[in-house]
């Protein structure tokens, strides 16, 4: 008998995450209404009607059903955005299990990453705007002394990409403070990557 | 999460919702809850794409194998932006809450946002109330029943429907549209009239005070209603989209019903506005005939047993007792897990009820089946009969016969059917009264309101009606009470039946919220 497949959590919180991450400027109330009622209806969280619910939900999953359903979501939603709305659930789930070059995976941080990181929550460069030149005085002297700004740019945005910084306006980054890392970010490139 | 407040939550189900009557909490919470999902109901009952959802959410319950559900809630998604958006804001409006982010449900502010897009954030309430109604109305209101009237039900395919007659498309026409400065206007207008009068100026934590819903306020605010309403169709008429007026469209919803009916010989049920109260406005939304209100006390376990097999009596000593309900075998089905003998084949049948216990916990609940209610004639205990109103309609014979054997004083009618149109029926004719009292009734974490009364005639009076419900439902039957003219000229409020009954009460209520599962006059569904 094989293993069975590791449990996947996944949040309202990372919901938002995933529809700001691949919409972040939109204002489509129709698309969104698709991705919503498509990921609760694909992670099998509401039986039939309209709920008044406090909170916001976190489910427990395998890892395939959770990568399907934010799949489903987002194609749901593509539909929308392309004029095609009353898609049928199933067409878009089975199109969804078809669509692998979506990367849902954590990006890998390297070690001068997760130092610019840790430096930053050192000194308290949590949760407001910086640019890449504050973010660069945060680290040793010595690593300073032998990286550029572009290459802290670069690091910043590996920290998106991983869930652990946000873009602010502007061209700066805001850093999440510990443990208020985003779950999950979606990058529509290389699934090789 | 351990530690956090539990906080209500309420589930609609287009005939219906849903509450847990949770003792404690926020009440200002728990009636925002129950006024949302009975401002999903109010939107569905009174427009015409609403109509088209509830009679295919009814095909779908009678005939659960065929492809009606997926109608249903293709439906559903073509309007569930525009229903959320309605009932967070009808909801926040006339609880006297403000129209911001609501505390403990973040899912819900999205909503909260659309509706500021639609109606302005700085609007008085007074005009927010018209002003969204208006916009919903018109959202709900397009020619979708005449479309399908020209097809067989079975062949209708949602997506025939145009981009301009689905209501989540409306309502991101309208939110493009200048209705949002129509509205505005309309409040700046209103404000240089009413700006000065007590209504308006509102007291303390209330923005929204009832005087301005009644007379002279109450029909502009009808007239405001208009007003908007007129905006609104002319914002989606001048996108493409067709908008008929209010109530235009009952003629092609009865005769979609019908139509409906005739694929379902054995009876479709449709509890709406039309069926229930076809003259009656007041009615619009059975708040109190829609709740389903699930109780937690009662053992899932429960033993169904022959007459001779086993006592059936509850109590000990003085207060021993025998307690005969019918119910329907069907729902027996549904809310316990049953052993013991099979039930009979019919459509209700009479148990004498009661609970095992098994040292202090209460164990399971045994039903102990009474085909004949003469086999009790030689019992020595007090026999208290209580039928449930839908067991009564489903098999009206057997009913009776346990009416004529059972003393008047210990009969009760426990309502599990839509009671307000039962109750304007039973008091229409001569000079019939209810005779009422309404106590909240605490128990086992629960809180229940119950409604109990008599209708007298005369001499004559019926059994004990009881009719469980929450605090939202309490509140609109005492509202209904005095606004409805023929509850008006019936409804006896008689602060004292408590203690008159409460021999009989304890005994009815203890077994109804100890060993029922779901109360509630929107529960015969189960």
């Amino acid at each position: 008998m094989s293993e069975p497949e590791p449990l996947m959590r996944l949040s309202f919180d990372d919901a938002e995450e995933l529809w700001a991450a691949w919409a972040p400027d939109s204002e489509d109330l129709l698309a969104r209404a698709a991705f919503d009622r498509t990921l609760r209806w694909a992670l099998g969280m509401e039986d039939e009607g309209l709920y008044f619910r406090p909170g916001g939900w976190i489910v427990d999953l395998p890892a395939t059903v959770v990568r399907l359903a934010c799949a489903a979501a987002i194609l749901a939603a593509g539909f929308q955005f392309a004029g095609l709305d009353d898609v049928d659930r199933e067409l878009v789930i089975a199109t969804a299990g078809l669509v692998s070059a979506m990367n849902v995976r954590r990006v890998r941080l390297a070690a001068e990453d997760r130092l610019l990181v840790e430096r930053m929550r050192d000194q308290s460069l949590t949760d407001l705007p910086v640019s890449s030149k504050q973010a660069r005085r945060a680290l040793p002297r010595r690593v300073r002394d032998r990286t550029t700004r572009e290459q802290i740019h670069d690091a910043l945005e590996r920290l998106v990409a991983a869930g652990v910084a946000d873009r602010a306006p502007g061209g700066e980054y805001i850093v999440r403070a510990a443990g208020r890392e985003a779950w999950i970010r979606v990058s529509l490139g290389d699934p090789t990557a | 999460m351990g530690g956090e407040p539990q906080l209500e939550s309420g589930r609609y189900q287009w005939f219906g919702w849903t509450v847990s009557p949770t003792a404690g909490g926020d009440v200002s919470r728990k009636r925002l809850v129950e006024t949302h999902e009975y401002f999903h109901r109010q939107l569905d009952d009174v427009t015409a794409f609403g109509g088209l959802v509830t009679t295919f959410a009814a095909l779908a319950e009678a005939r659960p194998e065929g492809t009606w559900a997926d109608v249903r809630d293709r439906l559903q998604a073509m309007s569930d932006l525009l229903h959320e958006t309605f009932a967070v804001g009808m909801s926040l409006l006339t609880t006297q809450r403000q129209l911001v982010r609501i505390e403990g449900y973040p899912l819900y502010d999205r909503f909260v946002g659309i509706v500021l897009r639609l109606v302005g954030a700085n609007v008085h309430p007074w005009v927010a109330l018209a002003a969204l109604r208006a916009a919903a109305l018109a959202c709900m209101q397009g020619p979708v029943l005449a479309l399908v009237g020209s097809e067989a039900l079975e062949r209708f395919d949602p997506a025939s429907l145009e981009r301009s007659e689905r209501p989540n498309h409306r309502l991101v026409t309208l939110l493009s549209s200048d209705f949002p400065d129509a509205v505005a206007a309309a409040h700046e207008r209103a404000r240089q009239t009413h700006g000065r009068e007590a209504w308006w100026l509102g007291s303390e934590g209330v923005g929204l005070t009832p005087e301005s819903m009644d007379g002279e306020a109450g029909a502009r605010s009808q007239d405001l209603h208009q007003e908007l309403f007129g905006a609104a169709s002319s914002a989606l008429q001048a996108a493409g989209a067709s908008v008929i007026s209010l109530n235009a469209h009952h003629g092609d919803l009865a005769a979609l019903v019908r139509r409906a009916r005739e694929l379902v010989p054995e009876g479709l049920i449709r509890i709406g506005a039309l069926v229930e109260a076809p003259d009656a406005e007041l009615l619009h939304g059975g708040a109190l005939d829609s709740q389903t209100i699930p109780l937690s006390a009662a053992p899932r376990r429960a033993a169904v047993l022959p007459y001779g097999s086993i006592s059936g009596l509850s109590g000990e000593g003085p207060s021993r007792h025998g307690f005969v309900t019918l119910v329907r075998p069907d729902r027996l089905r549904d809310c316990y897990e049953l052993q013991g003998a099979p039930l009979p084949q019919a459509s209700a049948i009479a148990c004498l009820r009661s609970t095992v216990f098994d040292g202090e916990e209460r164990d399971s609940v045994l039903f102990v089946v009474v085909e004949d209610p003469n086999v009790l004639r030689d019992e020595t205990v007090p026999i208290y009969v209580s039928l449930s109103s839908s067991a009564a309609a489903a098999a009206p014979e057997l009913a009776a016969a346990w009416m004529r054997h059972a003393d008047p004083s210990r009969l009760s009618v426990v309502m599990d059917t839509p009671a307000t149109a039962a109750l304007r029926r039973w008091c229409s004719a001569g000079r019939a009264r209810f005779r009422t009292a309404t106590r909240r009734v605490s128990v086992a974490g629960m809180d229940v309101w119950i409604i109990a009364g008599r209708v007298e005639d005369g001499a004559r009076r019926s059994a004990l009606v009881v009719m469980p419900t929450t605090e939202f439902g309490a509140r609109w039957f005492e509202a209904a009470s005095a606004e409805d003219a023929v509850l008006d000229a019936a409804v006896v409020v008689d602060a004292d039946l408590f203690e008159q009954e409460s021999a009989h009460l304890d005994v009815v209520l203890n077994h109804l919220l100890l060993e029922e599962h779901v109360v509630g006059m929107g529960s015969w569904r189960r």
